[in-house]
Formats: C-alpha cells, structure tokens, sequence
C-alpha cells in the first residue's frame, strides 16, 4: 500500500516536471514570418514583379499558402514554409527591382543621351543637376531594395532630363534666330560696303 | 543735262564716300567689337551656353546696324553736303535782281526750299535735306528756263495760221505740216490738224487732197500761245515739249 501510494506520488511528480502534453496553438504562431510573406507578397503586386520571376514566384506562393494553412496546427511547419516562402520572394523582389531598373536605367539614359546631345547640363544646369540628383538618390535607394521611393525618383529623373532637354533646345533655337539676324546685319553692313572683307 | 551734271556728280561722290568708308571698316572700333562678340557668341554656342550666345549675338547685331546706319548716314550727308554746295553755286551766278522783277514766284521757290534745304542738314536730316536740295535746283532749273525764253524775246508766240505751200522735194501735207517744229513738231498729231480744217478741204473725209493756199488753223494742244500766220522768214522756237 506504502510502495503504491509512493508510485503514485512519483507519477504525479514527473508529470509535473516534465511538462504538459496538450497544444496551445499561439504558442511557436510564426507572426512574424507570415506578415513579412504578406508583405513581399504586397509590394510583388504592386510592382508586378512576379513577371521576371515567375517559376520562383510560385514556389513562393505554394509554400506560403502551405505555411499559412499549417498556421495555428502546426507552427513548426508553418514556419518552415514561410521562411521558405519569404526566401523565394526575395529573390522574386530582387529579381524584379533588377529588372525594373534596367528598364528605368534604359529609359533614362535615353532621355540624358538626347539632353548632353544639346549640352543640356550647361544650358540648362539647374534642371540637369537636379535629374542626376534624382537619379544619384534612385539608384541608391534601389541598391537599398527600396523599391517604394526608388521608382517615382526614377520618374522624377526621366522627367527633369526631358525638362533640362527642352529649356536646352528652347535656347538654342533662340540662339539660332539671334546668330541668323546678326548674321543678316552683318551681310547688309558688307553689302553696303560693296563687299568689303570682313576678317 | 543739267540733271544729267547733278546726277554724275552725286553719284561720284557717293562712290567716293562708299571707298572711303570700305577702308576705315577694318579701323573701326565698333565693327571689330562685333567680330570679337560673334566671336564670343560662336564660342559660348560650341560650349552650349545658349543664353550667352544670344546675347553676345545680339550685341553684335546692334553694332553691324550701328556702324552700317552710322555709314549711311555719312553717305546722305555727302550727298546732302554736295547739293547744298551746287545750290550755292547755281544761286550765286543768278542774276537775282531780274529773277526778283520777272519770276518772284520761282525765285521764292527756290530761295525757300534751299532755306529749307539748309535747315534738315543742320538737324542732321540728310534725307530732308537731298530731297529739298533737289526741290531747289528743279525751281533753279524752271527760272533759268523762264529768264532764258524771256532773253530769247518774251513770251513764247507760236503761229495761228499756216499756208500750205508747194515745198520743193518735200510736198505739204497734214503729217509733214504736223511735224513742223513751230507746229507740233509731231507728225503723229496730224489728225489734229486734220480734223480742225477738214471742212476747208474739197473732199472732206480725204485728208490726202490739199490744195496750195489753202489756209489751216493750228489749235493749241499745249497751251501755247498762237497768233498771227507763219512767216518762213521768221524764227519761231519749237513747241515746248511737256
């Protein structure tokens, strides 16, 4: 009888120190993981980036719908599949903002070409530092993965160079009517002095 | 030909002062200026400073003008100056006190467009000037006319009446009695003649029928003064060209 009731004590004990066996599914909830996914997931569709990186994106996609169903059943897996889910987006992200600012580098540099084609960053000097500016700032941001500010700088860059580019030609073609009339002045001025040389 | 004589004259002087001024452009601050700023201009456009471009051009501009007007205005007032010495000349050998008594109209003419003449040279008008210089001399010109014709005998009398005569070699008829001088010297105006007598003739609508001593009336075409009938021993001056 002293042997059982020790028994039964003793099991008491180690069920006790060893801990309960029943789930609590806050407990391990990978949060965080998730909303980061929610995040990448996010920014993805707004910049449509999922278009230079589709096989990834949909590895990404399947793991996290398999991590958002394994939320608050089975965390552990949960969060495997979102930390594999967010790896994918990542390089989805990165893949895309690489692709994205090519096409904005591209873009870019066009409309610079056609600004120093007119000496744009002398006739109209404001306007062109103020689109390198924009851009030195859009290509930092996009080292950054900073997609959000990156892009409309990038825009803002296109468009002060289209800007500097026009005040640029606006000038130079006044500069041009300007050297045709003196040019006129000077042929009456040779005309009336029957052609007297002029150098 | 007087006009001819001014119209030289002025010619050469403006050739004159045209060569004198080719010359002195190479000499001229204002012009070298303006190379010097074109200059500057082409330099700032190669850099791309338009701004500057245009208004080293333009600088330049306005001194081509400045030195091109500055130069016409030297031609005019040689032109004006030269004028001016001709009306002086021609008015000093005019014989003012007959013009004064027989044409003070055309002498007040002359006097007062030169006065006027002397003025816009003083105020630097050389256009005014030239223009009245010219007034000047074309009412020296119709006084020395006037006073010419009045040496010559007074007034201008041309014959009323002539008769048609047997010319040898060269028979009368309406053309040839038209191209008379002291006629119309026209032959073309026969018909004018023509048609004033056609009734004295003995086929009316034959001009080619006339008969010596048969009497035409000469009608004035350009107010000329006609009396009496033509005397081949007497000078008659031709009809005034208009």
């Amino acid at each position: 009888m002293k042997s059982a009731i020790g028994f039964g004590l003793l099991s008491i004990a180690l069920l006790f120190f060893s801990g309960c066996p029943t789930f609590d599914p806050l407990k391990d909830l990978p949060q965080t993981e998730y909303d980061t996914a929610q995040k990448y997931r996010a920014r993805i569709e707004k910049f449509h980036f999922d278009q230079y990186a589709p096989d990834q994106f949909q590895a990404a996609e399947s793991a996290f719908k398999s991590g958002e169903g394994n939320m608050k059943k089975d965390n552990l897996a949960a969060k495997k599949s979102l930390d594999e889910a967010n790896a994918d987006y990542k390089v989805v992200m990165q893949k895309g903002i690489a692709a994205a600012r090519k096409i904005e580098d591209e873009q870019i540099s066009a409309v610079r070409e056609k600004a120093d084609g007119i000496k744009a960053s002398v006739a109209a000097e404001t306007e062109y530092n103020a689109a390198q500016d924009a851009y030195d700032r859009a290509a930092k941001l996009a080292d950054e993965e900073n997609w959000e500010e990156a892009q409309p700088l990038f825009q803002e860059a296109k468009q002060k160079y289209e800007s500097a580019y026009e005040t640029a030609k606006a000038k130079k073609e006044k500069a041009d009517a300007q050297f045709e009339k003196t040019k006129q002045a000077q042929d009456a001025l040779n005309a009336q002095q029957g052609g007297a040389k002029t150098e | 030909m007087k006009s001819m004589k001014r119209l030289f004259i002025i010619i050469v002087l403006f050739c004159a002062a045209t060569v004198g001024f080719a010359q002195s452009l190479q000499d001229n601050p204002d012009y070298q200026a303006a190379l010097q700023l074109q200059k500057s201009a082409e330099e700032a456009y190669a850099a791309g400073d338009y701004d500057k471009a245009d208004t080293y051009s333009a600088q330049a501009e306005e001194l081509f003008n400045k030195v091109r007007l500055g130069s016409d205005n030297g031609g005019l007032k040689a032109q004006a100056d030269a004028l001016l010495k001709t009306l002086d000349e021609r008015m000093s050998k005019l014989d003012m006190e007959r013009a004064n008594a027989e044409f003070p109209d055309q002498l007040t003419t002359a006097k007062t467009r030169q006065g006027a003449a002397k003025d816009a040279f003083d105020a630097e008008d050389f256009q005014q000037s030239i223009n009245e210089a010219q007034a000047a001399l074309a009412a020296l010109d119709e006084l020395d006319s006037l006073l010419a014709k009045a040496s010559a005998g007074g007034e201008v009398v041309l014959p009323k009446y002539y008769v048609v005569r047997l010319v040898p070699g060269n028979r009368d008829c309406f053309w040839n009695i038209a191209g008379y001088p002291f006629v119309y010297g026209d032959p073309m105006k026969w018909k004018l003649l023509y048609d004033a007598n056609k009734k004295k003739l003995p086929v009316p609508n034959d001009p080619n029928l006339i008969l010596p001593k048969q009497v035409f009336e000469i009608p004035p075409i350009a107010g000329e003064k006609r009396e009496g009938t033509y005397d081949p021993a007497k000078k008659y001056p031709a009809l005034p060209k208009k």
